[in-house]
């Protein structure tokens, strides 16, 4: 007796059965697809990075190899321990977990090298703290905000973004300058 | 009499004007106002200026000698001076660290510190001025060797605070160095031999550290106690087992001792420790708090008192306080103390006030008002 409607009661599993199939096997190949590419880009820009460095590396050590009195011990070292990092990376074992502590050594041996070396060289790609983005950001939502004010009060904006780099640099504030300054005195940003 | 049972007032000496910004910080030259040599102090402000301060030996007020200007592009942030007293080193916000030389009677900039990737913040020469130390905004902490010919070699970057970090501080008399910032910690960084610094200590709010951004760090005269101060409205004294230290011991680790609560109601900016063991603090609602130390607590650790507010001691927030370095008698004290009842012993002695007479000792403030003024705690009849 029940197996007549049986079809009939269990129609909406059913389907919902098969659109979640469906959804999955979709799913999962244009997850693939997302992962591959992000993947892609971001395999790209760690071989495009420890590229950069190699290639400083393999002109400094040819300027060492010409005249080994060229650099101090102390570079020639820094440059010998960014060799010896560039040849440890993993490069095809991404999920090994050291790969972020030997960039971060990298980016640090490279910075007190071009110290060294007073040269200012920098890896376009490198990324920048979260901070200065946020700087960025902030620069930009100011002359936003302030609009046509804001040549007006030329140096007070020149003022705020100086601020914003000094003591004021808790969010709540950055909130009263983005929202409130504007409204308020905007040569009188300090709010103590 | 007890020095601190009396009633004190911290007396205003002088005001120096000539600042057109906010000043941040403040160096008295540590070998100055001693020994016939007059008192020299420098200044530096987000007019983008360092001031040169000298006492008159005769009338015992301060002149501005020398503006150092036109040469870092933005917001003098901090200045320290080498144990030499000869080279003034000066952070700026255009991201490079000046060297300035005292030459005749002028200043010259005999070098420029290139590194960070945006605004230094702070700056520190170690005890024998071998090394100087440079932080800032970019999260990092630089240290550069002093070589004949001032020129400066990057020792080492470190990365490891999360923030942006305020303050760098060697140890008085050892190469550890000490930073802090607005990630709410304290970092200690050691040299493991042959160039490699690495963080050894983090004191972090589940070691009893801040709840929000730590300022300034000061050490009394012994180096075996750290006063922090921060955002989160306390100060903090910190301390450590100074022989164990001074033998290398890895395991000296640095501890919580005590918090200061309940006493100031906005953020602490500035903290120093003087000689005599008075700590004194700037904060954002334009006072100066002296605190002292009280010896007999030896159960429950140390406490601090708080002996004097100074209310309006600025029109605006108090960015930095700096005690004025001890007449040389002090030091013999100490050396003589330390002979003959060991380091800790002398520690204890030396930091007693009745010993020493604290009237030569000149406090100096700075403030968003543009403001240094130069204070004497004084008894009152």
């Amino acid at each position: 007796m029940e197996g007549i409607f049986d079809s009939s009661l269990n129609l909406e599993e059913t389907h919902f059965n098969e659109g979640f199939d469906e959804g999955y096997a979709d799913g999962l190949s244009s997850g693939k697809d997302e992962g591959r590419q992000v993947g892609l880009k971001h395999g790209f820009e760690v071989g495009e990075e420890l590229g950069f460095y190699r290639g400083c590396i393999d002109v400094w050590n040819s300027a060492i190899r010409v005249d080994p009195t060229c650099f101090s011990s102390r570079i020639q070292k820094s440059i010998k321990t960014m060799d010896n990092l560039v040849k440890k990376y993993p490069t095809w074992d991404p999920e090994n977990e050291s790969v972020d502590g030997v960039m971060d050594s990298l980016r640090l041996k490279f910075r007190s090298v071009c110290a060294g070396l007073n040269v200012k060289l920098e890896y376009k790609g490198y990324p920048k703290g979260s901070d200065a983005n946020m700087e960025t950001n902030i620069k930009v939502l100011f002359n936003v905000a302030l609009g046509s004010e804001s040549r007006l009060f030329g140096v007070a904006v020149q003022d705020l973004s100086e601020n914003v780099e000094a003591k004021l640099d808790s969010p709540h504030w950055l909130f009263e300058v983005l929202y409130l300054a504007p409204r308020t005195n905007v040569s009188s940003p300090s709010p103590g | 009499m007890n020095l601190f049972d009396g009633s004190y007032e911290l007396k205003e000496i002088q005001r120096l004007e000539g600042h057109t910004d906010r000043v941040w910080g403040l160096a008295w030259n540590p070998t100055t106002g001693a020994d016939g040599v007059p008192a020299v102090l420098a200044s530096c402000s987000g007019d983008k200026t360092v001031r040169i301060w000298q006492q008159s030996p005769l009338t015992g007020s301060f002149d501005c000698k020398a503006v150092l200007e036109e040469t870092q592009t933005r917001t003098i942030r901090s200045c320290a001076w080498s144990p030499s007293g000869k080279l003034l080193a000066t952070a700026s916000f255009d991201a490079t660290t000046a060297i300035w030389e005292h030459i005749g009677d002028d200043f010259e900039c005999v070098s420029t510190l290139e590194g960070h990737e945006n605004e230094v913040k702070s700056v520190s020469w170690n005890a024998s001025g071998s090394l100087l130390a440079s932080c800032g905004r970019d999260k990092s902490v630089w240290i550069w060797e002093v070589l004949p010919g001032n020129e400066f070699d990057c020792v080492s970057v470190l990365q490891g605070h999360t923030q942006d970090v305020k303050m760098v501080q060697w140890h008085p008399s050892m190469d550890v160095l000490f930073s802090c910032g607005y990630d709410n910690t304290i970092k200690v960084w050691a040299e493991d031999g042959d160039d490699d610094w690495s963080c050894v200590q983090t004191l972090g709010e589940s070691n009893n550290g801040h709840s929000s951004t730590v300022w300034a760090l000061s050490f009394n005269a012994s180096g075996d106690k750290m006063v922090t101060c921060s955002d989160d409205l306390t100060i903090k004294i910190w301390g450590t087992d100074i022989i164990a230290m001074q033998s290398g011991d890895g395991n000296a680790t640095w501890s919580h001792l005590c918090t200061l609560s309940g006493y100031h109601d906005r953020t602490i900016f500035s903290v120093h420790w003087s000689r005599e063991g008075i700590i004194a603090t700037g904060a954002a609602d334009d006072a100066i708090r002296l605190f002292v130390e009280n010896k007999d607590g030896l159960v429950d650790g140390p406490t601090c008192k708080l002996f004097l507010k100074k209310d309006k001691a600025h029109d605006m927030d108090v960015n930095s306080v700096q005690w004025s370095y001890s007449v040389l008698q002090l030091d013999m004290v100490y050396a003589i103390t330390c002979t003959e009842y060991g380091p800790e012993n002398a520690a204890n002695l030396f930091g007693s006030p009745e010993q020493n007479n604290p009237d030569n000792r000149l406090l100096a403030s700075a403030s968003d008002d543009g403001m240094v003024k130069i204070w004497k705690l004084t008894s009152l009849p």
